[in-house]
């Protein structure tokens, strides 16, 4: 005791060294989650007014200076508000046909392959302490269904998976930032299919299932419903095509189609 | 008020800004690491200085909890660049503004590759390069909040250490 008074900094330093290396190798080990509990609650409590308090002073003041812009983006959003009271009006005879056959399903028992996916709307409350990385915490948890492994989506496509959770708070992996495959469709050709299975400096890479298939920069990739995503969401844009001779494979690298650093608000799929 | 105190509000408020500031610039990307800054420039000005590290470890730690990718990577990252700045005193020993910039400078870069080391150690698929793409304007942003503390500072530190009486 008398040495640890006597030598306070070195016995700071290696108790503090001590304690932080502990604590990471118990969440690498834990893959990530390790931040769950009480503690992850405070905390998210306490930064969640100033994060929401923010936004508005942010909305507001880029209000101000993007009034034209926003004005000619309210004429175009009038023009398609009309064109999709159209489409809805020719819809809802589809939609009665559909109300039929929905009780005809119920009523011989039918249980269907899909299931109907409820949307939990959250605000990104923090982000990671580094520039590269986009791993976030949102202000949704427990208490809305929110469970680990939950797809999040934003309205630019795929954003990743809930990696842990607690009450009131959950923290999110990009696409960019967990190796997890990802079954995709050409958006132009959904006879198309492949798997992203690796990422490297903020891209995916993968590859066709077809070698053959025909594929070129600048096709979009959407998720085909095979997998832990639904079918559907966009995930991004292919950059490179090669053909890798070693693995007789077609490779592709996609660039996401959200743009993770202007993430504010984010849907999770329960 | 003691100034550990003071210090310890300090910290808070820096902990409950960085959010804030994320949220109030969306797109940017970049913001400035409060807290990093802080316990960078108060171990730097203070002799008396554990206080100050284990504060600034205490909340980087807090901020792992909240939002890192792991608990604990930002807390050693601090600790490593306190451990560097204490290193830094010992061999440039002459207080001037070109030492403050310079160590403002190196602040940053050090805990940006201290914290890209660990994660790559982790798992991480980043190269170094792309991870330091924007680290010009991190180093800009976390040096001009280094230096704003070190001058708020420097001032009251210096009446302190001429004290006969201090300690």
């Amino acid at each position: 005791m008398r040495w640890i008074k006597e030598h306070k900094l070195v016995s700071f330093l290696c108790i503090a060294i001590i304690l932080a290396v502990g604590f990471l190798i118990y969440s690498v080990s834990s893959g990530g989650s390790a931040a769950d509990g009480a503690a992850g609650s405070v905390l998210g409590k306490l930064t969640s007014p100033f994060t929401t308090a923010a936004e508005k002073v942010s909305g507001g003041v880029s209000g101000i200076f993007s009034y034209k812009s926003l004005q000619k983006e309210n004429e175009q959003l009038k023009k398609e508000n009309q064109e999709l009271q159209k489409k809805v009006t020719s819809l809802t005879l589809t939609a009665s046909q559909l109300q039929q056959l929905d009780s005809l399903k119920s009523s011989l028992n039918y249980k269907g392959a899909g299931g109907t996916t409820d949307i939990v709307s959250g605000d990104v409350i923090s982000m990671d302490g580094t520039n590269w990385m986009n791993i976030f915490t949102i202000n949704r948890g427990t208490e809305k269904g929110v469970k680990k492994g939950s797809v999040v989506v934003s309205g630019e496509g795929l954003v990743g998976k809930v990696t842990s959770v607690g009450r009131g708070w959950a923290k999110v992996t990009s696409i960019v930032d967990a190796t997890s495959k990802i079954s995709f469709k050409v958006s132009g050709n959904l006879k198309i299919l492949g798997i992203l299975d690796n990422t490297s400096d903020g891209e995916l890479t993968g590859f066709t299932l077809d070698s053959d298939a025909t594929v070129s920069e600048g096709d979009t990739l959407i998720t085909s419903g095979m997998g832990k995503y639904p079918a559907g969401i966009k995930i991004g844009i292919i950059t490179k095509v090669t053909y890798n001779s070693n693995q007789q494979l077609q490779t592709v690298t996609v660039k996401p189609a959200v743009d993770f650093k202007a993430l504010q608000k984010v849907s999770v799929l329960i | 008020m003691n100034r550990y105190w003071k210090g310890a509000i300090a910290f808070l408020a820096a902990f409950l800004l960085q959010p804030f500031l994320f949220s109030l610039l969306p797109g940017l990307g970049i913001v400035p690491n409060l807290i990093l800054c802080l316990a960078a420039a108060l171990t730097y000005v203070y002799d008396e200085n554990v206080g100050w590290m284990a504060m600034g470890a205490g909340f980087a730690l807090a901020m792992d909890i909240v939002s890192g990718p792991y608990v604990g990577i930002g807390m050693l990252s601090i600790i490593v660049v306190e451990a560097g700045i204490l290193l830094f005193k010992k061999f440039f020993n002459v207080e001037n503004l070109v030492n403050s910039a310079v160590l403002a400078i190196l602040v940053t870069w050090v805990y940006q590759t201290v914290y890209w080391l660990i994660a790559t150690i982790a798992g991480s698929n980043y190269g170094y390069l792309y991870a330091m793409k924007t680290i010009i304007w991190q180093i800009l942003f976390d040096a001009v909040i280094f230096m704003i503390i070190y001058f708020i500072m420097i001032r009251k530190v210096t009446p302190h250490r001429t004290d006969r009486y201090f300690g």
